[in-house]
């Protein structure tokens, strides 16, 4: 599976750029300590004074926003946290879903059928409704009061963002399994004494993988669609500041909380 | 007589399927109280579910409120309601229309140039949709600029309706989604010997896709559209935000209290689950085969 991967170059290229930004972001927390750059104000070689948002120069690859923050080192503080959170509510979500799905699928049918039904309305809501519902008190706080600590915070959002999609890929996953188990060969190995443990790794495993892995995708775009429109209803990933007078400002800096902060001034200076 | 046993049967599991999946819903609407601030609150969350069984049995007593004044919930939200139905049905329905049109040209043309179509499909559809509603409303400004022509209003103020535009933001990854998978499901049909028969008996074209092909395609296509209307019902929530629409699930954020949350959620979760068992009930034993 490596090797068909590396042949294909432009996925290696997307992930070497991911990796990079991924690095460099780790790089400035360390070296800078999550400082950004920024300046406010700059002079011309004759005096005179320009102050920012500043236009894509060669000083600043990608510009200034309206308080002179360099734009290029705001992407790079944030990659970490968009990537890391993602791919980590990704496998958790994942992960906690193959775990109850394997257990789900030892239960007799009437009672699955319950379990699913009582579970159905997570597959039809959306996730954002409910999220936002949940964090938007917590997660928002006005600049100069204490809020909960960071790690607190950050650790409820992915609680709250794993939890709620557990429910629809157990379901998902336990039919997958379910189907499988009443395949023929499966059957057979059962009569010749294989227990769950073993038919699962030998039997189902090499079915289940592939399904899996497209899983795997799909929840990740939908963990940062999800991340977008939280960040357009300005609940960021870690935190929203809210200064007096309406200013908002993301904790982390992470992308989709700057789509959904930029999103004001884009429609103003389009 | 087994039939009607186990007819009976059916509806008695469909009772209680339903039963269960409303309590569930309760469950969840009653969620908030369950995290006071980041810690964990069981009683709290004990007593809400059974206030909230309470205030649902009598659906007078709802109310929501508004800057402390307290109005009563039921004939207002069945207004919202209606909106973000009307919103959604209709862009529903487009959507699929435009995807049977495409995949009909499609089949028409020349297979290498389809592969480069499914391609671009991919990628179109990991576009996030604000992306597509932010182009569209800037179009539509640029176009208002450039030649004084409002061609659709961009966003709603006060008690006005806006309908023109979120239905096709709303119908742009539908109809992409729709392509896709009618895409696949009708490749997998024109495999069929029957289509071939069709074929070799002088059928036209579009004879075979229309009255054959498709029909048997979009039963099974709403049979499995479950994931669709949960990508719609999420991409509707956003782009009600982004055009100030007096929907649903603009009422639910500006006056978020448990019981508006609950009702909004029952009266989206009810339709469709009697969508699906109905036709489940009706379409059956045209399924079995399928399932």
């Amino acid at each position: 599976m490596w090797y068909y991967f590396i042949r294909q170059k432009r996925a290696v290229t997307a992930l070497l750029f991911l990796v990079t930004l991924v690095v460099l972001s780790i790089g400035n927390s360390v070296i800078h300590d999550g400082e950004i750059r920024r300046v406010s104000l700059l002079f011309d070689e004759d005096g005179t004074v320009s102050a920012a948002p500043f236009a894509p120069s060669a000083e600043f690859l990608l510009g200034t926003d309206r308080k002179g923050y360099d734009l290029l080192h705001l992407i790079i503080e944030g990659a970490k946290w968009t990537i890391g959170a993602g791919l980590l509510i990704t496998f958790m979500r994942i992960f906690i879903g193959l775990l109850l799905a394997i257990t789900l699928a030892k239960f007799n049918k009437p009672l699955f059928r319950s379990f699913e039904s009582f579970f159905d309305s997570f597959s039809v809501i959306p996730m954002t409704m409910i999220s936002y519902f949940l964090l938007q008190h917590v997660l928002t706080f006005s600049n100069g009061t204490t809020p909960e600590p960071f790690y607190l915070r950050v650790g409820f959002q992915m609680m709250i963002l794993i939890i709620f999609a557990v429910p629809t890929i157990t379901f998902y996953l336990g039919n997958e399994i379910k189907l499988l188990l009443n395949e023929e060969f499966v059957r057979s190995a059962k009569i010749l004494g294989g227990r769950y443990p073993h038919l699962l790794r030998k039997h189902i495993a090499p079915h289940l993988n592939p399904i899996l892995i497209i899983l795997f995708l799909q929840q990740f775009i939908q963990v940062l669609v999800i991340l977008i429109h939280l960040g357009v209803l300005q609940v960021f990933f870690g935190g929203t500041i809210v200064f007096h007078g309406g200013d908002i400002d993301s904790v982390t800096h992470e992308w989709t909380g700057l789509l959904g902060m930029y999103y004001p001034s884009f429609m103003s200076h389009p | 007589m087994d039939k009607v046993i186990s007819g009976g049967k059916h509806l008695l599991f469909t009772c209680i399927h339903f039963f269960l999946s409303v309590v569930g819903i309760i469950a969840l609407g009653a969620a908030p109280a369950l995290f006071n601030g980041l810690s964990l609150n069981i009683t709290h969350y004990y007593l809400t579910f059974g206030n909230l069984v309470q205030k649902l049995l009598e659906p007078s007593s709802l109310t929501y409120s508004y800057y402390k004044v307290v109005r009563p919930l039921f004939p207002e939200i069945l207004i919202r309601y209606k909106e973000s139905l009307f919103i959604f049905s209709s862009s529903f329905i487009v959507s699929l229309l435009l995807a049977i049109v495409i995949v009909y040209s499609l089949t028409r043309i020349n297979p290498r140039v389809v592969n480069r179509i499914k391609q671009c499909i991919v990628y179109l559809e990991a576009l996030p949709d604000i992306l597509i509603i932010m182009t569209l409303q800037l179009s539509v400004v640029w176009l208002f600029k450039k030649t004084g022509i409002l061609i659709v209003e961009v966003a709603a103020a006060g008690d006005q309706k806006i309908r023109a535009l979120p239905i096709i933001c709303l119908s742009i990854p539908t109809t992409i989604m729709f392509t896709k998978i009618l895409l696949l499901r009708i490749e997998e049909e024109y495999e069929k010997p029957y289509v071939s028969l069709a074929n070799s008996k002088g059928l036209s074209h579009f004879t075979v896709f229309f009255k054959h092909v498709l029909r048997n395609v979009l039963l099974r296509f709403f049979f499995f559209t479950k994931t669709n209307i949960w990508l719609m019902l999420s991409n509707l929530y956003i782009i009600e935000y982004f055009f100030n629409s007096i929907g649903l699930f603009i009422f639910v954020k500006d006056y978020n209290s448990i019981e508006t949350f609950t009702v909004a959620l029952l009266l989206i979760y009810v339709p469709i689950f009697i969508y699906f068992k109905v036709f489940s009930l009706f379409t059956s034993h045209l399924l079995k085969e399928v399932v």
